[in-house]
Formats: structure tokens, C-alpha cells, sequence
């Protein structure tokens, strides 16, 4: 019997880089999982954002709830360009982040995605996110608007079997 | 992700203090730890279960957010603790014998020099058989220290652990694809 969750790409950055894509993404699962360790450098905002198969349409809307130790909070966007989580790992706090992007090949619904992300020194989080679009997911940017992605950050994309 | 169990440790007749797991095998990318959990502690709803790395006693910090009893708060460093990471959280082996804790922990990377970043999702209903008295939680946690981890060391802010209680530990690879290193901007 298979693996039922199959890694299918890995990508390390020994520089620092402002963004990260996994392109013509495997279209024979039915989920996949994006598992990051990162950190950013040079944002005092610390932003981390995607978008998939490159559309920067207004075509995201997401919700989220969060706890930065001293409050509890949520938040929501419609009709945004882009999926954004804030508050990323800085210095040697590295966020640990997983999204789970829910039947990314099929092409009769829009897409969900299912987020947590944990900067120890600043946030922990969850948010749901819907891309407007029925087509599958071929590729998946990762990036911060300003500043870049430190040298060790890690991004694992995995499958998950049907 | 690819992933296999390490080991799983069930807690017999009488409870116990902890929960150890030592000698973990260095050669996954991540880890992931699953317990379900009582705690022999009456009065408390739930109790906290924390994690010691190897015999590391400070460095650890943590964002907490919770809900419980119709509200929503969030905290640093529950219960005020500095010398271990909080990793999850337990019914009561009380009146409401058949609630159990449900804690999963994510700690990615935890063979390289690294700080550790631990990632919970937790929930629990409280002994009194009312759901006013569970709670739901997201942690974050940190462990600012670069050591490989190599052991865990489970235990309750208050109680023991009660009989059944189970805790499994898996081992999450990235093995099976070469890593691509991004060397230009």
C-alpha cells in the first residue's frame, strides 16, 4: 500500500529571495499541504502573502482569527489580489506555517484553503481563504511584498491521495 | 506527509507522572506529536501539558490563544512557564469519565540548528460534563535554543496522566525529493 501524503517538491534558500513558486504542480492528488519554516528580513511588517497560478485579480476573500498574547482578534478581506498572513518569523523566530489547499486539481469548484501559522515572538493564527476560480492550481507563489525570505527558510509542498 | 511512527506510549492502570519519549531517530524533516489525554487533577478544567526538549530548562516562550466558557483571550507563556513548552491540554478523570484532551504538535526541522518553532492545535472538554467548561486552543511555541531535539518529556501543569491516556510521536520526511537550493535573487 502507497503513502497516502507524498512530498512533491522541497526548496531551501541559501540567499535570501523575496519569493518562492512551485510551478506545473502534479495534478494526480486531491489535496496538497505547503509546509513553511521561514523568516523575514528588511519588512518591519513582516508580511507573507500568495497568490496561485499567478492571478493577482480580486478574486481571494479570507478570514481569520489570532492571538498575539496580549489580545484576541479577527479580521476578514473580499475580493482581495492576494491571500495574506501577517506577522511572519523575524531574527532567529522562525514562523512554522501550514496550508492545506483543499481538491486543488478538480475543476468544478473554487478553491479552499485552510491556513496556521505560529510566530512564536508575535502570533499565533488560523484563516480560511477561497480563490474565486475554478480551475485547478498549477502553480503556488509564496512572497513578501517588501523585504525577503531569510537564507534557511524551507518550503515543502506534499500531496495528499485521494 | 510521508510519515511514520516513531513510538507511541499508553498510559496503563494508576496513571503516571510523564510521558518520555527518548532516543528520537535524527533522520526525519519534521515531527509531529498526537496525544489524547486526562489528567488526574480535579478542580482544573483542563490542565495544561507541557514538553521538555532534551534536558533543556529555559529558553521557551509561547503565544497562546484560547477559548473557554464563552470567551476568547489570548496570553503569553501560560502558566507563567519558562523552563518547558506547553504542548497541549487535558480533560479531567472526573465525573465526565469519557471526555479526553485532543493535542496535536507540529515542530518542524527539529534536527537542524535551528531555533525550534512548535505549532499546537488543541481542545479539550472540561470534567463537569458541561461544554461551558471546554476549551479550545492555538499555541505558539519557541524554544530559543539550536539543539537538535533528541528526547520529550511530557507533563501536566497540575495532574498526572490518567490510565489510557496515549501519546504517539511521528516522524515526517521530506526524504523522497531532492531539496532545490535557490541560490539567485
Amino acid at each position: 500500500m502507497g503513502q497516502a501524503v507524498v512530498a512533491l517538491a522541497s526548496i531551501t534558500l541559501d540567499t535570501a529571495k523575496g519569493s518562492v513558486t512551485f510551478s506545473n504542480i502534479d495534478q494526480s492528488f486531491r489535496d496538497l499541504i505547503l509546509v513553511v519554516s521561514q523568516a523575514t528580513q528588511n519588512d518591519p511588517y513582516r508580511q507573507y502573502r500568495f497568490r496561485v497560478n499567478g492571478d493577482s485579480g480580486a478574486n481571494y476573500n479570507q478570514i481569520r482569527m489570532y492571538g498575539t498574547g496580549s489580545g484576541a482578534s479577527s479580521s476578514a478581506e473580499n475580493n482581495s489580489t492576494e491571500i495574506l498572513i501577517f506577522n511572519n518569523g523575524a531574527g532567529s523566530a522562525l514562523a512554522s506555517m501550514v496550508t492545506n489547499f483543499m481538491d486543488y486539481s478538480v475543476s468544478d469548484k473554487h478553491k479552499v484553503l485552510i491556513h496556521r501559522a505560529d510566530a512564536p515572538d508575535a502570533i499565533t493564527l488560523a484563516e480560511v481563504a477561497r480563490w474565486a476560480n475554478t480551475s485547478p492550481i498549477t502553480s503556488i507563489t509564496a512572497y513578501t511584498p517588501a523585504g525577503e525570505f531569510v537564507v534557511g527558510s524551507t518550503f515543502i509542498l506534499y500531496g495528499v491521495k485521494a | 506527509m510521508a510519515r511514520s511512527k516513531i513510538a507511541t506510549v499508553t498510559v496503563p492502570s494508576g496513571g503516571q507522572s510523564s510521558i518520555v519519549f527518548s532516543s528520537i531517530p535524527q533522520n526525519y524533516t519534521d515531527l509531529l506529536l498526537v496525544i489524547k489525554s486526562q489528567s488526574t487533577i480535579s478542580g482544573v478544567e483542563p490542565d495544561n501539558i507541557f514538553a521538555q526538549v532534551n534536558s533543556i530548562t529555559s529558553g521557551y516562550s509561547a503565544k497562546l490563544l484560547y477559548a473557554t466558557s464563552g470567551t476568547i483571550n489570548s496570553v503569553n507563556n501560560p502558566n507563567n512557564f519558562t523552563n518547558k513548552g506547553m504542548v497541549g491540554i487535558s480533560s479531567s478523570t472526573g465525573s465526565a469519565g469519557n471526555a479526553w484532551g485532543v493535542s496535536t504538535t507540529y515542530i518542524p526541522n527539529y534536527t537542524k540548528s535551528v531555533y525550534k518553532t512548535f505549532s499546537v492545535d488543541a481542545a479539550a472538554e472540561g470534567s463537569s460534563n458541561n461544554a461551558w467548561s471546554s476549551q479550545f486552543a492555538m499555541l505558539a511555541g519557541l524554544l530559543s535554543n539550536n539543539a537538535a531535539i533528541t528526547s520529550l518529556t511530557l507533563t501536566h501543569a497540575y495532574g498526572n496522566f490518567g490510565q489510557g491516556s496515549t501519546a504517539t510521536l511521528y516522524g515526517v520526511t521530506a526524504a523522497s525529493v531532492l531539496p532545490t537550493t535557490i541560490t539567485t535573487a
